[in-house]
């Protein structure tokens, strides 16, 4: 099953990305990579008013495994009281037919 | 280290959902190193095991840790250290060995578990290769391979499998058995044993992908869950091993046969033949991923191995976004030097289908008739299925049917039977096969 993770475009986003942030945000790319889940990742912007920041495409075995992914997101790129990651289920359109 | 449940809000339902997922994710890390310190993947699958036990006890009480997978390692480690305490006191009760020796044993557990930690990498690969130690028969390779590495329960093996429970089991018991009776090292070979180790671990990875693509037994043409477990595999040694040109052709050529999944069934589960799939179901993500891997392949130099070159001829397909623009001469040309490289009759078959379509099916079917005689052939519905087709295209439809339906004798495949037997059927009524469905 194939979740997209939409990641939250923020001022501690925009902060992280300031600051030389990029590394942890590698390495929890890295981590989807090596544990064979990671389709695609892209970056969508870096404008805190941006409905969000990027994506993450994975292919996991179950909504919680995405889940569980999502809570693994860079704990300096988000805080409490702002938009987390937000997990969505992709639906293909055979899916639909 | 751990957060409170109250506030995370979970029920002890959410987080036993949590801990498998959880599970999934960190099992074969968790099992590649502690099989690092014990050297045994048996016991190392055992101690992880009970830390996931430990899990499930302590976790809807204390709630998720933040870093799970790290809880779960010092657990585990804690146990093989209490392991080899008790296995200490016991040989110095018998041998009056001392304090030495387990200081030691701690020490160099201290020294491993730590070394452990920073090669999380290294260690996934020992494991992949342990699990798929030629000393092993593929059903066990397949079994411990997607239980170590892949996370799976013997149930989830079982039911992908048609087998029992009980079967799986056994399989994984005589598996641990024989890699610690053979004495197995935890390592990933080096120099010439390299090669024929690599082979073995991608025969392991494309023979579960295959089953779940071309389920060779059973009412459905398809198994998605195997294939979507090896392409996962997969992905995870082109990242281990990114060096080896094979490890991406393999990458390579599941994700463009997976990009076909959604055309190659129809409403009614019925197998649909690649030249009549409807190419915009195809996924073109998975293409994308596919020919990157091939690209990846091709750009480690040397000649190209036996899964890149089916990985290019995969590639011919997915390139084409019409039948009739398929470059069916440069498939033959691939079709060649995979005989060459690794002969099979089976390849061979697939040789006349291009040659077919490349130069016409007289061509296909002067190969396709030499094969008759081939005896791995005798009991595949692959050669009469394809004799059939060329005979049908050569308007010889009383020799079509008859081959249609020796096919059709031959397959273990419900679905495919039936498919076999509409073209029987529709070759002794003067159907052209372009206008069946």
């Amino acid at each position: 099953m194939r979740y997209v993770l939409l990641l939250p475009a923020s001022e501690t986003a925009s902060k992280a990305k300031s600051r030389g942030g990029e590394a942890e945000m590698h390495e929890y790319v890295a981590q989807l990579a090596g544990a064979g889940v990671l389709l695609a990742a892209e970056r969508l912007s870096g404008d805190a008013d941006a409905p969000v920041a990027g994506f993450i495409l994975i292919e996991v075995r179950s909504r919680d495994e995405a889940a569980e992914w999502a809570s693994r997101y860079p704990v300096q790129w988000t805080q409490g009281g702002e938009p987390g990651v937000a997990v969505h289920e992709v639906t293909s359109i055979s899916g639909l037919a | 280290l751990t957060s409170d449940p109250t506030a995370s809000g979970l029920s002890t339902a959410d987080t036993h959902r949590a801990i498998e997922a959880v599970w999934r994710i960190e099992s074969a890390r968790l099992i590649a190193g502690l099989a690092r310190i014990v050297r045994d993947i048996g016991q190392a699958e055992e101690l992880a095991q009970d830390a996931l036990v430990a899990a499930l006890e302590q976790w809807p009480v204390s709630g998720v840790p933040r870093n799970p997978g790290a809880w779960l390692m010092a657990t585990a480690k804690h146990r093989a250290i209490d392991q080899f305490r008790r296995r200490a006191v016991l040989e110095r009760k018998h041998a009056e060995l001392g304090r030495d020796l387990e200081v030691q044993q701690r020490i160099d557990l201290a020294t491993d578990a730590s070394a452990a930690d920073d090669d999380v990498g290294d260690d996934l690969l020992r494991l992949i290769f342990t699990a798929c130690h030629p000393v092993l028969s593929s059903d066990a390779r397949v079994a411990l391979t997607l239980r170590m590495v892949g996370g799976l329960t013997t149930g989830e093996i079982a039911r992908a499998f048609l087998v029992t429970e009980a079967t799986v089991a056994q399989r994984i018991v005589r598996a641990k058995r024989t890699l610690a009776e053979a004495r197995v090292p935890f390592e990933v070979p080096a120099g010439r044993d390299l090669g024929a180790r690599l082979a073995s671990v991608l025969e392991v990875v494309y023979l579960i992908f295959n089953e779940g693509y071309s389920a060779t037994t059973g009412d459905d043409w398809m198994r998605p869950g195997l294939s979507d477990e090896a392409l996962r595999l997969g992905r995870m040694l082109a990242i281990l091993a990114p060096g080896e040109s094979e490890v991406h052709g393999l990458v390579a050529l599941m994700e463009i046969q997976a990009s076909r999944v959604g055309a190659r069934v129809g409403r009614g589960g019925e197998p649909i033949r690649l030249l009549e799939q409807d190419r915009t179901r195809w996924d073109q993500l998975l293409i994308r991923r596919g020919l990157a891997a091939l690209d990846r392949a091709e750009g480690l130099g040397g000649a190209l191995g036996p899964y890149a070159l089916q990985a290019a001829i995969a590639a011919c397909h997915a390139r084409a976004r019409l039948p009739e623009e398929t470059d069916w001469a440069r498939i033959a040309a691939l079709y060649d030097a995979l005989a060459q490289l690794a002969p099979s009759p089976i390849v061979d078959v697939n040789r006349a289908v291009a040659i077919g379509m490349a130069f016409g099916p007289a061509a296909g079917l002067e190969l396709a008739d030499r094969l008759t005689t081939e005896p791995t052939l005798k009991q595949s519905h692959l050669l009469p299925a394809v004799r059939g087709d060329l005979l049908d295209k050569l308007g010889r439809r009383d020799e079509a049917a008859a081959e249609f339906q020796r096919a059709a004798e031959l397959t273990r495949n419900s679905r495919e039977r039936t498919l076999l037997l509409e073209r029987a059927l529709a070759a002794t009524r003067e159907i052209p096969s372009s206008e069946m469905s």
